[in-house]
């Protein structure tokens, strides 16, 4: 940190801010290009162009990128060990789904000591799911529970038994926050207010599909249930997708983002009662899946409630392009005002159809938007994702291409900024994750260990932190509680 | 049906004491900073006088402009306050920056570096004030090659891999349109409280720099490793679950209606086949277990549907629950309105309204039920410069003839 300031100090001529943008460039694409290598046998067939194009293109940017954001970003790559933002936040997490591991990784990721309870011999269930590394279906193989489990220690625990609840009150005593999510602990509102009361400091997150309270307080429900009870899910598919197949079923989001969308906003929930702390002690936090996803549809939900608009499958589309077939896939654009239609034109090459008077104005183009889509197709179809995103931006219009996941994980702009980190794990070695979601300048997300083995931290826990003998964690284990 | 504003009077609220500074547009910021306005925080947002002269009239709902009654708008910016200022002027710099003197945090979500050349960014602000904390969210990151890239969310969510993975098997990808601006909103408020956190610990600000395409490549991070270590590229396959069958979203009796259902066990696959299809779909071979439900999902839809097709949604959601399947309807607006589950958890608030606007707008409260700290102090989003006066009055302790001159001179409006 301190000689990147000091070359700072002097970079005020234009060839010494030259040298400085060379060398900032050499110290970090230089390790982008190894982890291209490392990460994936086509992005290495290619990276001499990604290189190539990735010089180009980073070149022009350095020399243009403000003083300000080289200090900002220099001066984050020199902190030897960092300090995570929570650091000094101990949360015990007893989840068993992807909404409560979330929750946790998120704030195991910010620096935050979470240490995870599974069920003794069985495990979390995520780790029977996959994918698994190497495709080898094995509890400690899965890429899923490794992700969602990063930085956390791992305990095994039976909550449910007397003993083991008892064990969990003197974990407790240590912890600032509970997270309380999925099937393992089905604990009675006695059971959570006997907790409150015993640990006025300890913040209790619990996170039930539809919260504690109501009617439905007792229903089971997963990620697509609560993302359909959540009022977002009869709008998906729209657009493209939903014309293709207009007679199906709407579908859930990708991967277990239902889920894990509920673990961010109960995370936030949780910071909440952490900032309040001080003024009012520990509380319980009734983080409701259900409304976590109503939180995400407020905008439709209005719209109806107070707007009278009612958008459905078939209205939710942009008037022409949006999801457009090519070549090799599909590309997005984002076609709406003047300037960005003048930029589709150049870059379709100023076509003679376009000329037509009606095309002018935005309505104009609505009521023409299905034989400009056919001219669009025309035209994309001879075309790449990738040959139409560079034109795009070369005319600086808003166009995106829909990456696949051997697409992205190889995406200069994810690469420059470290997006991909590997994480050392005792039985999958080396295993890469996208990792920095948020970068905070002082406190960047750091991965500090990999994900637990099952019951891996038990001794450093239940020996070294409660200080219970040896012998009694024998006992403990015979029984079936640890 | 509906509650009144219940604004506990006394009542702490978490962010109680927090200001935060709003500059924001379109989605995900102001959405982020609806997340500090409804825990308590005192959010300004700062809009651009030329705003308070456009008329909240219509909307482009993408296939054409309707009539709207800036509905969400209020809902969106719920307990915000709203001052206008002109940005090109160096005094409104100058407001901007003695306000950022007197606040927490700023959210701003303009493209990477517009903040900068305003001479409002991180930088700058820190000179005036050291420990503010600044969320930028932007398309793909305040830093590398694709820094200046407009963000879309439909544009983003698809260079992000998070749309190609979603949709039917031999279908388009899904645009994630409506919900992306959210979830990446969301997100930009959990940093950002983690960053406060951080500060009430330390006495250290930091700038935040969250890139759209990033948070949202995150939840697919599992695919996304699928492919780091084992090389596959994954395709997206309608609601196939990884662990689970069936999985699905059925079509009931009536028009669009659905209903989703998950089975996690045998013992749920049991009390759902005896309801779909009596002892001969119970003792059914082909559907035993968790892999052979899977193996042979087509006839086991085919089962499914066949009786959701003969029952409404809701008569199948108090069936399924009754015998324990996780099953929930899938919900439309109409639907959340007359819920009475979120009716008993007291979900949905008339706001009052103050005057020139629509009488009132129905909004749902916060996300969580904190048992000290209840959030329950909801006011409609300030009409654009409705604060102007009182912000600088009582934040800058300005006098009513220098706010006189200001708006005389066209600064604030």
């Amino acid at each position: 940190m301190r000689a990147s300031t000091s070359r700072l100090e002097v970079s005020t001529s234009k060839r010494v801010t030259k040298r400085l943008a060379l060398s900032n460039f050499m110290a970090c694409p230089g390790e982008q290009i190894v982890r291209v290598e490392e990460s994936s046998a086509e992005a290495h067939l290619s990276s001499a162009r990604t290189m190539r194009m990735y010089l180009e293109r980073s070149w022009a940017l350095l020399l243009e990128r403000s003083l300000i954001w080289r200090t900002a970003v220099l001066s984050t790559r020199g902190i030897e060990t960092p300090v995570g933002c929570l650091e000094g936040l101990t949360v015990v997490e007893v989840a068993s789904g992807p909404a409560g591991a979330f929750c946790g990784r998120l704030l195991s990721m910010l620096g935050a000591d979470v240490i995870k309870a599974e069920l003794p011999r069985r495990g979390d269930p995520t780790r029977r799911w996959g994918p698994f590394s190497m495709d080898v279906p094995a509890a400690e193989r899965s890429l899923l529970f490794q992700q969602l489990n990063l930085n956390k220690r791992g305990i095994t625990l039976d909550t449910a038994s007397p003993d083991g609840f008892e064990l969990l009150g003197r974990l407790l005593g240590r912890a600032d926050v509970l997270i309380v999510e999925g099937e393992q602990p089905r604990w009675t509102e006695d059971a959570i207010d006997t907790l409150h009361r015993e640990h006025p400091e300890l913040l209790i997150n619990v996170m039930r599909p539809y919260g504690m309270t109501g009617p439905n307080k007792d229903d089971l429900a997963e990620g697509l249930n609560i993302f359909e009870a959540g009022g977002s899910g009869y709008l998906n598919p729209a657009g493209r997708a939903y014309f293709e197949h207009p007679d199906r079923q709407p579908l859930n989001l990708s991967g277990h983002t239902s889920d894990e969308y509920w673990g961010l906003v109960a995370a936030i929930g949780i910071l909440a009662g952490v900032l309040a702390r001080d003024e009012v002690g520990g509380q319980v936090i009734d983080a409701s899946g259900q409304e976590a996803h109503l939180t995400i549809s407020r905008q439709q939900i209005s719209y109806y409630a107070n707007d009278q608009m009612y958008e459905t499958r078939e209205t939710y589309h942009t008037a022409f392009a949006g999801c457009v077939p090519c070549k090799d896939g599909h590309v997005e654009m984002y076609i709406m005002s003047n300037p960005q239609w003048e930029g589709l034109l150049n870059m379709m090459g100023n076509p003679d159809w376009a000329k037509e008077e009606r095309f002018a104005l935005p309505s104009g183009r609505i009521d023409a938007g299905p034989e400009i889509d056919e001219r669009l197709f025309e035209w994309t179809s001879t075309l790449t994702k990738k040959d139409i995103y560079k034109l795009a931006q070369k005319f600086g219009v808003p166009v995106g291409y829909f990456a696949t996941p051997l697409e992205v994980t190889s995406i200069p702009q994810e690469q420059a900024r470290e997006f991909f980190q590997a994480a050392s794990h005792p039985v999958t070695g080396s295993t890469a994750f996208p990792l920095s979601f948020v970068k905070l300048s002082r406190t960047p997300p750091q991965v500090t260990r990999a994900a637990p083995l099952l019951g891996q931290h038990n001794r450093e826990v239940y020996a070294s932190l409660l200080g219970i003998p040896r012998s009694e964690l024998t006992t403990l284990a015979r029984l079936g509680v640890i | 049906m509906i509650a009144a504003a219940q604004n506990a009077v006394g009542a702490r609220l978490p962010l109680q004491g927090y200001r935060v500074l709003d500059i924001t547009t379109a989605l995900a910021g102001p959405f982020a900073s609806m997340f500090m306005s409804v825990l308590g925080a005192e959010v300004i947002k700062i809009g651009r006088t030329q705003d308070g002269a456009r008329a909240p009239g219509r909307r482009f709902s993408g296939t054409s402009f309707q009539p709207s009654t800036d509905g969400y708008s209020q809902d969106v910016n719920i307990n915000k306050k709203s001052i206008l200022l002109d940005l090109k002027r160096p005094e409104a710099i100058e407001i901007v920056k003695r306000l950022a003197r007197e606040s927490d945090a700023v959210v701003e979500n303009y493209r990477a570096g517009v903040l900068d050349r305003l001479g409002i960014g991180y930088e700058q602000l820190r000179e005036i004030k050291r420990d503010i904390i600044m969320l930028a969210i932007s398309s793909g990151g305040a830093t590398g090659p694709d820094r200046d890239d407009r963000g879309y969310a439909a544009v983003f969510a698809a260079l992000s891999g998070f749309s190609e993975l979603m949709g039917y098997a031999d279908g388009a990808p899904i645009e994630f349109r409506g919900q992306c601006d959210m979830v990446c909103g969301t997100f930009g408020a959990f940093a950002l409280l983690a960053a406060l956190t951080h500060r009430k610990l330390t006495g250290e600000g930091q700038f935040i720099d969250a890139s759209n395409r990033e948070m949202l490549s995150l939840f697919i991070g599992e695919v996304l490793s699928d492919y780091l270590v084992n090389r596959r590229s994954q395709r997206r396959d309608g609601n196939r679950h990884v662990a689970w069958t069936p999985n699905e979203v059925y079509r009931c009796a009536g028009d669009d209606r659905w209903i989703s259902i998950t089975v996690t066990n045998d013992d749920q696959w049991q009390g759902l086949a005896e309801l779909v299809g009596g002892p001969r779909l119970a003792d059914d071979e082909r559907f035993a277990d968790g892999f052979l439900r899977w193996k042979n999902r087509d006839d086991l839809d085919q089962e499914i549907s066949a009786w959701t097709n003969t029952v409404s949604d809701v008569k199948a959601m108090n069936m399924l629950r009754a015998v324990g399947v996780p099953a929930a309807p899938v919900l439309h607006p109409p639907d959340a309105l007359a819920d009475s589950h979120l009716e008993a958890r007291n979900w949905w608030r008339i706001l009052e309204m103050g005057e020139d606007r629509t009488p009132h707008i129905m909004a749902g409260r916060a996300p969580w039920l904190l048992s000290k700290t209840p959030c329950e102090d909801y006011r409609p989003g300030s009409a654009p410069g409705t604060d102007t006066d009182s912000v600088l009055a009582e934040a800058l302790k300005m006098s009513d003839s220098e706010i006189a001159q200001l708006r005389e001179k066209g600064i604030i409006r």
